[in-house]
């Protein structure tokens, strides 16, 4: 006799709760959330990380996420469990462009990308070195204190060189009482005399140097302590131990970052990526410039080299060009950033004061930067000193707060993608070396045929 | 003139594919008058004439048309008149190549079967009886007091017994319940005691606490119960509804995750207990604990436990933890779960819960659970949805454990049944009670007797109010069924129920044991006795007796086996012997397949195959294959439906029976010479139908290849 036809196979019984898994218990961390961490995140923009229900599809249509320990699915429930090392010495805060695609898909609303750049705030407040001034700098009202920092050391270092050389450096006088004849910002700092050229405008330069090189310097030192404690601290919370390659993920990473390959992956806020493109190439043609301006000096007076011409300099000379072409691109940049954040915040997230106190520095400069010259070509004396004064305050608190303010994401992405991509080329060349080498298998087949 | 009239409808196709001529004159074989054609019988028309000849003193009627699952109200005409539908459409016209002799055999002999069976059979009488209107209601819980009041209001009698001092059960035990309505976002009052005095107040709901049920005997209608405080006292009642609850899975199976070994590990049972009566305290030294972790799926989803999900243990412990937040918003809460089962709106309720800080939630493996820093608790979680494996420390934990039926295991027994196969309802997967899951979740296998809540299904309070309104309904529909002699599920509204020639019985007992509703009781010698409003007319006794003494007025042994002996085995010129398969349908699934197959219009079927459909399988006797194979067919398909732990039998064991009979006559094949493969046993679900056509062509193919035709054939013409 036979049976035939479709025959209900049981159902298959789920595991036992306690089936026997290698566990090492040495090694298991007790978990203990930091709920002030928690709060400040919600602090810093990210109110709704608790309505993750790890549904992972932020991961899915992130386009910037790497293979291998992919975000934002597991920086949601790090968040959630109050994680805060985890998330603070994280690649992957860093790797994201915050262009909201997560946000756009999350079913939840629970914004992802709010997260991603909450965290990056606590980072700006918390991480650097030394962490008081992070703390500070997150505070709005203590924002005209560090202007008036800056204004004060500026005024304080002219009336310094007033009493050195009185006859070159007319002191702090200049901005109410303005020098006759026509508006050269070297006067600002000298007395002119003779004919224009970088030698005469090397004394004032010189006075500038004198206060923003040691600044630079502080805030260079200050960057480069904290890129070591956060490299040290990414390397001892990411699960992948094995070799890593920084060299070629330096060129790699530079390379993406000059051409925002990443970022041009993001759908939701594609303007973004050519936003943040334009902003950072001004900057970089602006950093060009005023490196011109220092060969030109410096070859000038210790080489003797006569290679800027006279000052002051005009369009189309290459300082100009590069300066005024810097400023003009991050204008471009910053505004069509802006004004993407503005009227589509529900897609990018709310701006925080972490943001604004960046972009108020940063307009300050380009703003400021570009009145100096109308202004001194117009030959609006009485504005035209006390507006290039202004300019340095900006400049001033632009670079000397750089590792605690936005500016920050400068070396701490650079950091990060330097990171992911020497662990991604390490990983690969593990997997290359392991791999068991292929032709004496061919022999011993060859062998067995035969 | 003669009592039986024959019908043949020539619409939907039918005339295009048959010589109806020749069809017409097949009940003169049968002394019947010729039939009478109609282009479109299930027309007002078509009814008229039936009706007309029914008037003039029909008492039998053949209609050859559609599947009987067509119209069959419109081909009703009422008791006197005993009434058969021959498939000419789904069974011969939609299924077979047109005007073909092959196709012509399968009408004429599908006809020939009709006119046979109508010969066969007469409309039973009901079993009318002085039945009582009552409702016993077996415990005082949610679901009992809910199925009370329902009963109630319908007009409906209702005694409530509840063994407990008070009534109210587990839920008036509760501080507070699931959340219902406001968006599902709140945990709410239980109510209970509201719903308690509206019972204490209703006129119709008699309320007996802190009494048990002693003894029922009898049947639906006709119940007697005996009770018992103190004394005992005995009623009438009509149906039952069994709302006897469930027991918390016991904290002390948990050992593995800690209960007993562990301090300041409970149940979520005793935390809801400690909720209602006051603070979470820590049970070591009465202080609040500042951190208060769950584990999920405690002993359920284990094979070494209970290997169901109980469905209420996510929402609970959810409720749980917004307890321990609104007492004191310091309290941090951890939730391991598996999977967070949250169904239908209460998902809002766990997104409010998500959204709260406090409480924090991962998917894990529980790996270990031990003595933490204090009196505190360490669990080793594996698997979470943090990447890893963490260590969690709190200073209290709660096993969320599952529920089992009140009945599952329970010696002291709730019912006590004067029944032959035991005095409770049976306990079938994990211990609950239930029939038919699929088809008649309310129905048990105790005909009148309803189970409703936790004790036939684990279920939370609105689940439970839901299902004990079902119950309610239940038990009045059975009621008024009963009333005129009718039976409930699956063949409702049959007046049959078996007729036995009680001379010739053995007191073999296999009628009242394989009765799959305990209708049989049994005298003192073994006799069985028949309670015919218990009965489900399923026919497994008729099946099962080895005399062959039990019947139905509509529906006998004798019927079946004339009906496949009018089949014909040779072609129309008695020149050649065609090969014939008898598929014995079941009634429920392989007959609708069977239609199924038709009304796509997709496939053609075999014409060898003659579908003869009977009620269950498990009503098939083992006359009917010995006589089909004696009458020549070449090989019996027994089409019927899955069984074992997932069975689709509507009946339960219908099929298995069919299988386990056709199994024992491998002897009386080798007697006869016959292959044993010419039987087969087929199990069909019913969203198989497509395989069916397959399956018959491999046996039918399989036959003539293999083993020829039966050589009985020609002994049998």
């Amino acid at each position: 006799m036979m049976t035939s036809g479709t025959t209900l196979s049981k159902n298959s019984q789920s595991k036992s709760c306690f089936e026997e898994k290698k566990i090492e218990m040495s090694t298991v961390e007790i978990i203990e959330p930091d709920f002030e961490f928690m709060a400040e995140l919600k602090r810093m923009g990210s109110e709704n990380f608790n309505k993750c229900y790890q549904c992972a599809n932020c991961t899915a249509v992130c386009d910037v996420t790497p293979e291998q320990h992919p975000f934002p699915r597991k920086e949601m429930i790090w968040a959630q469990w109050g994680q805060k090392d985890k998330l603070i010495y994280n690649p992957s805060v860093w790797l994201c462009h915050l262009c909201g695609d997560c946000t756009a898909h999350c079913p939840r609303d629970a914004r992802p990308s709010d997260l991603m750049a909450a965290v990056r705030n606590v980072s700006y407040k918390e991480l650097a070195f030394p962490a008081i001034l992070g703390k500070l700098m997150s505070k709005p009202a203590m924002s005209p204190l560090f202007y008036g920092i800056g204004a004060a050391l500026l005024a304080g270092i002219m009336a310094v060189w007033n009493i050195v050389n009185p006859a070159r450096h007319p002191g702090l006088s200049v901005l109410w009482n303005p020098p006759s004849g026509d508006v050269i910002y070297s006067k600002f700092f000298s007395i002119h005399q003779g004919a224009n050229s970088v030698a005469n405008m090397a004394p004032g330069v010189k006075v500038i140097d004198s206060l923003f090189l040691p600044v630079m310097g502080f805030a260079i030192s200050m960057a480069v302590i904290t890129t070591i404690k956060m490299w040290k601290g990414m390397k001892a919370h990411h699960p992948y131990k094995g070799a890593v390659k920084v060299i070629p993920a330096l060129i790699g990473t530079i390379i993406d970052i000059l051409t925002h390959k990443n970022f041009h992956k993001c759908k939701t806020n594609k303007s973004l990526g050519f936003g943040h493109m334009f902003t950072l190439w001004g900057f970089l043609l602006l950093f060009v410039a005023t490196n011109l301006v220092l060969v030109f000096m410096y070859g000038k007076i210790w080489f003797g080299l006569e290679v800027g011409g006279p000052t002051p300099w005009e369009l189309p000379h290459i300082v100009k060009l590069t300066g005024y072409g810097g400023a003009m691109l991050t204008l471009l940049g910053l505004t069509s950033m802006i004004l993407r954040r503005m009227t589509s915040a529900d897609k990018l997230g709310k701006a925080g004061w972490t943001d604004w106190n960046f972009i108020i520095a940063i307009y300050g400069v380009i703003i400021t930067g570009i009145l100096c010259p109308v202004l001194r070509i117009g030959g609006m004396a009485g504005i035209a000193y006390p507006m290039y004064f202004i300019h340095l305050v900006f400049v001033f608190y632009l670079l000397a707060y750089l590792p605690y303010s936005k500016f920050a994401h400068l070396f701490y992405r650079t950091t990060a993608m330097v990171f992911a991509k020497s662990i991604e080329l390490g990983s690969k060349g593990a997997v290359e070396e392991t791999a068991p080498p292929a032709a004496p298998v061919e022999e011993k087949e060859e062998e067995v045929a035969a | 003139m003669s009592n039986t009239k024959t019908y043949i409808c020539t619409g939907c196709g039918i005339g295009e594919c048959l010589d109806i001529d020749k069809l017409k004159a097949v009940p003169k074989d049968h002394s019947l008058e010729e039939s009478t054609v109609h282009p479109f019988l299930c027309s007002p028309e078509g009814i008229a004439t039936i009706q007309k000849d029914v008037d003039a003193g029909a008492t039998k009627v053949v209609v050859a048309a559609c599947s009987r699952r067509v119209f069959p109200e419109r081909f009703t005409f009422g008791r006197a008149v005993f009434l058969d539908r021959v498939n000419l459409r789904e069974g011969v016209t939609w299924v077979s190549e047109p005007n073909t002799e092959d196709t012509r055999l399968l009408a004429k002999d599908y006809l020939a079967m009709g006119c046979v069976r109508v010969s066969k059979g007469e409309n039973p009488e009901p079993f009318i009886a002085d039945l009582d209107n009552t409702v016993l209601v077996v415990g005082g819980g949610i679901t009992g007091l809910t199925s009370a009041l329902e009963v109630s209001k319908a007009g409906k009698k209702v005694v409530l017994v509840e063994k407990e001092k008070e009534l109210g059960g587990f839920m008036s035990k509760m501080k507070a319940r699931f959340p219902r309505g406001d968006g599902f976002m709140a945990p709410e009052d239980t109510g209970m005691k509201a719903k308690i005095d509206e019972v204490y107040g209703d006129k119709n709901i008699t309320v007996h606490t802190g009494t048990v049920v002693e003894k029922i005997a009898g049947q639906p209608g006709m119940f007697d119960v005996t009770i018992k405080n103190g004394s005992s006292d005995t009623f009438k009642a009509g149906t039952i509804i069994q709302a006897t609850g469930f027991k918390p899975y016991p904290g002390e199976k948990l050992g593995h995750l800690g209960y007993g070994s562990t301090k300041n590990v409970v149940t979520n049972a005793e935390f809801e207990e400690m909720a209602a009566t006051g603070d979470i305290k820590k049970p070591t030294d009465g202080k609040e604990p500042k951190t208060v972790a769950f584990i999920q799926c405690a002993g359920s989803r284990d094979p070494e436990h209970l290997s169901y999900c109980s469905e209420f243990c996510c929402m609970a412990t959810l409720k749980h933890a917004s307890y321990l937040r609104q007492q004191n918003e310091n309290i941090r809460v951890f939730i391991i779960y598996k999977d967070m089962r949250t169904p239908g709106k209460y998902e809002y309720f766990y997104k409010s819960i998500q959204d709260d800080d406090g409480i924090f939630l991962t998917r894990g493996e529980v790996a270990s659970v031990e003595a933490g820093p204090g009196d505190g608790v360490s669990i080793t979680v594996s698997d979470t949805l943090l990447g890893e494996s963490i260590k969690i420390n709190a200073e209290m934990l709660v096993l969320a454990a599952g529920m089992e039926s009140a009945q599952a295991n329970n010696e002291e027994g709730t019912l006590h049944l004067d029944y032959r196969q035991g005095p409770e309802l049976p306990g079938l997967s994990h211990g609950f009670p239930d029939s038919h899951y699929i088809c008649f979740p309310y129905e048990t296998r105790r005909t009148g007797i309803y189970s409703a809540g936790p004790v036939r299904h684990p279920m939370d309070g609105s689940a439970s109010e839901m299902d004990a309104t079902g119950a309610a309904l239940k038990a009045i529909q059975c009621q008024e069924l009963s009333r005129e002699g009718k039976a409930v599920h699956p063949r409702v509204g049959d007046t049959g129920y078996p007729d036995i020639r009680r001379d010739s019985c053995t007191q073999c007992k296999r009628c009242t044991e394989e009765c799959p509703y305990s209708m049989y009781n049994e005298d003192d010698k073994s006799n069985p006795e028949i309670n015919p409003l218990r009965c489900r007319r399923c026919g497994i006794c008729m099946g099962a007796c080895p005399q062959k003494i039990i019947s139905f007025k509509d529906y006998s042994i004798d019927m079946v086996s004339s009906m496949l002996r009018a089949v014909s085995m040779q072609d129309e010129a008695e020149e050649e012997y065609k090969t014939r398969v008898l598929i014995l349908g079941c009634e429920n699934d392989a007959l609708p397949a069977l239609d199924m197959i038709a009304q796509d219009r997709m496939t053609k079927l075999n014409p060898m195959v003659r579908i003869l459909p009977i009620r269950c399988l498990g009503s098939m006797s083992m006359e009917w294959l010995n006589d089909a194979l004696s009458a020549g067919y070449d090989g019996v398909i027994l089409m019927g439906c899955a069984y074992g732990d997932d069975y689709q039998c509507h009946n339960m064991k219908g099929s298995e029976l069919a299988h386990e009979r056709m199994t024992k006559l491998e002897d009386t094949l080798s007697r006869m010479g016959l292959e044993k493969e010419r039987l087969l046993f087929t199990p069909v679900a019913i969203n198989d139908y497509k395989k069916l056509p397959g399956i018959i062509e491999e046996f039918v193919k399989q036959i003539d290849d293999d083993f020829g035709h039966n050589p009985f054939k020609e002994f049998a013409i």
